[in-house]
């Protein structure tokens, strides 16, 4: 008589790298973990939550001034409103994207000693940083009615946040998979997303571009996000390729970013 | 019975082989076969670099397996690092509900258990504190307790009975026996060879990443001592130590008042610790000292043969065998007894370096630096 275990007794035990709890318990767990992000960022500051309203008014203050009253390039009507949501759903996006993208590192002594998935890392600083724009957007809500360009098409601005958290976390997945054994990545993200912002109209009126070269700018998935953001607050007529663009970019991105981010991810604690 | 971990010819490799530059094969840990089966608490001793937090990341499946192949229980609590996770600016509070609910636990669990939490890490009073503001034995009992609600099916150990004060180890101890009589399995890490003893029911010697024994607890914490006793401190030292020096230690060993070699010592016993050593140059007749050090716990005495005989002088290259008999009255741990010999006044030290390792085993119910050996009687003696 062997005294070995069986074959189908050890088939009982799952593997110890296997993550089998429920989609539900991580799904909480990510939730837990985006809050935690959340609460973090402003704890310990006296206006706390505030900075995320005042921070981006400055800025929409200092480039209206900029724009209109000191280079006086082009006149876009209510542009207060127009930079300001800009600005604000690029903050969002990158925000993502860059707190995705260290985000296996910044956590590597969790990922080290418990045994979980490493995609609740990316995922919650994409849904920390949504919850902040989702607060935002009751700003630029409030100033649509102000400027009064507030009408039935405010209804898509719901799309907005979802376009931006899917491409983020399509982009944040594929650099986070490649951060902690390439840390030249983050800086890489980095330069990109610069380049990324002067491409997307945030400042300027693209119709002022060329269509030539408009046609080239619209490959930027954010540039139809953006111009939707416009589309609901600002009445803007709707840009139909540049939201198709931006909705084929996000699916595509979500799976690449998703099975790239699997593939490596089994490596992160050896690395992080 | 049902096993808790399976591991088999579990290896691992670092780094990862996308990354390795040369075909430099660093294998951390290789073939372990090992299980701990329900209600077993199984230990895993080895020098610092021998593989055992690589072979605890193995079995917490925090990484994966180079070779082999690792099984294990659903319900784990790795204690590798306590508190692994803990964010300073977060209260202990809700460090408690991110940790318990990252260790497994549902969030009805975690509101349900957090009160016996919080009362078992002894923190009450400052559980709404931010943990920044806690001490590093504060913070390790909170660690400790959350993990240790999760009822795991299998428990990792990582020297964490280094916890907090010795009341606490305590209570931490006997929780963890708790956990095995409801049916855990736990694996268990240390360097602390009284708390291996007591508490573990077989063991396994690791050394360069590879399984040297595997067996009952004396047996291998025997072996280990040997191989401390091997490893660059005394034995057959060579130019290792005090090349320099005018008489070289060649070989030492300890035996018992009969000759024989022992793996484990007893509190109470002889020891005689028998040296050969070999002049380099000319010298006089020489003093001989000794101290008894317990490894991490600094020196139990010290002693200068003022009253023994001396050495007689020896001539370049002449060998001399000599004996120090000792007694070992000091209580479980790991124990090195250093020898030196110096010129009559002590104005030149000829050598002085570790000679031999002793491992000494528990006397039930004692702890402390010195075993005294205490015996009860009663009635009246006399009578």
């Amino acid at each position: 008589m062997s005294t070995a275990p069986t074959p189908a007794a050890n088939e009982q035990l799952p593997l110890a790298t296997a993550r089998e709890g429920s989609l539900l318990h991580w799904a909480g767990i990510t939730w837990l973990l985006a809050k935690r992000t959340f609460r973090l960022r402003y704890l310990g500051s006296r206006l706390g939550l505030g900075w995320a309203f005042v921070q981006p008014l400055v800025q929409a203050t200092v480039l209206t001034f900029l724009f209109t009253e000191v280079f006086k390039v082009h006149r876009v009507p209510h542009y207060p409103l127009y930079v300001l949501s800009g600005v604000m759903t690029w903050q969002a996006f990158a925000g993502g994207v860059n707190g995705a993208t260290t985000s296996a590192v910044d956590n590597a002594s969790l990922l080290r000693k418990i045994p979980m998935p490493a995609l609740v890392f990316p995922l919650s600083q994409v849904v920390s940083v949504l919850l902040v724009y989702l607060l935002q957007c009751i700003v630029l809500v409030i100033g649509a009615i102000a400027f009064g360009t507030a009408g039935l098409q405010l209804l898509l601005l719901p799309l907005v946040p979802l376009l931006v958290g899917l491409i983020a976390t399509g982009i944040g997945c594929f650099t986070c998979a490649f951060h902690p054994a390439i840390r030249d990545v983050r800086f890489v993200v980095d330069s990109a997303l610069l380049m990324l912002f002067y491409a997307t109209p945030i400042l300027y009126d693209p119709s002022r571009i060329p269509a030539s070269l408009r046609g080239f700018l619209a490959i930027n998935p954010m540039y139809g996000v953006v111009s939707l953001a416009r589309t609901a607050l600002l009445q803007q007529p709707y840009e139909g390729t540049a939201l198709a663009i931006s909705f084929g970019a996000a699916a595509v991105l979500v799976v690449v970013g998703l099975l790239v981010f699997r593939r490596r991810s089994a490596f992160f604690a050896d690395l992080a | 019975m049902t096993t808790r971990l399976l591991m088999s010819g579990a290896g691992k490799r670092y780094p990862h082989p996308s990354l390795r530059k040369k075909s430099a094969d660093s294998w951390s840990l290789r073939g372990v076969d090992l299980t701990v089966e329900a209600g077993e608490i199984v230990a895993v001793v080895g020098r610092n670099g021998a593989g055992k937090s690589t072979l605890l990341k193995l079995a917490a499946g925090v990484t994966h397996p180079s070779a082999g192949e690792v099984r294990r229980a659903r319900r784990v609590a790795p204690l590798i690092e306590v508190g692994a996770g803990f964010h300073p600016d977060l209260t202990g509070r809700e460090n408690v509900a991110l940790n318990g609910r990252l260790l497994g636990m549902s969030d009805a669990e975690v509101a349900a258990k957090l009160e016996s939490i919080v009362d078992f890490a002894e923190l009450r009073h400052v559980i709404d504190s931010p943990v920044k503001t806690y001490s590093s034995g504060m913070f390790m009992r909170l660690g400790f307790s959350v993990a240790i609600a999760t009822e795991p099916e299998l428990l990792l150990v990582d020297e964490v009975l280094a916890v907090g004060d010795l009341p606490f180890q305590v209570k931490c101890l006997d929780r963890i026996r708790e956990i095995r009589e409801s049916g855990a399995g736990i694996l268990f890490v240390s360097h602390n060879l009284a708390a291996v003893q007591s508490l573990s029911d077989r063991a396994l010697l690791l050394e360069q990443g590879e399984p040297r024994l595997s067996g009952g607890v004396r047996e291998v914490i025997g072996a280990y001592h040997e191989l401390l006793a091997l490893g660059g401190r005394g034995g057959e030292l060579g130019s290792e130590a005090g090349s320099d020096a005018a008489v070289q230690l060649v070989s030492s060993h300890a035996v018992d008042m009969d000759g024989r070699p022992r793996e484990l010592w007893d509190p109470g016993d002889r020891v005689v610790v028998e040296m050969v050593v070999e002049a380099r140059e000319d010298v006089g007749p020489s003093m001989v000292g000794a101290t008894l050090h317990k490894e991490g716990g600094g020196m139990i005495g010290s002693w200068l043969g003022l009253n023994a005989p001396r050495l007689a002088p020896m001539s370049a290259g002449e060998r001399r065998t000599f004996s120090l008999e000792v007694l070992l009255n000091v209580a479980a741990g790991s124990y090195v007894i250093d020898v030196g010999m110096g010129n009559e006044d002590l104005s030149v030290t000829h050598f002085e370096q570790p000679a031999v390792h002793l491992a000494v085993s528990t006397r039930l119910g004692s702890t402390g630096l010195v075993d005294f050996a205490p015996v009860l009687t009663e009635g009246d003696r006399a009578g």
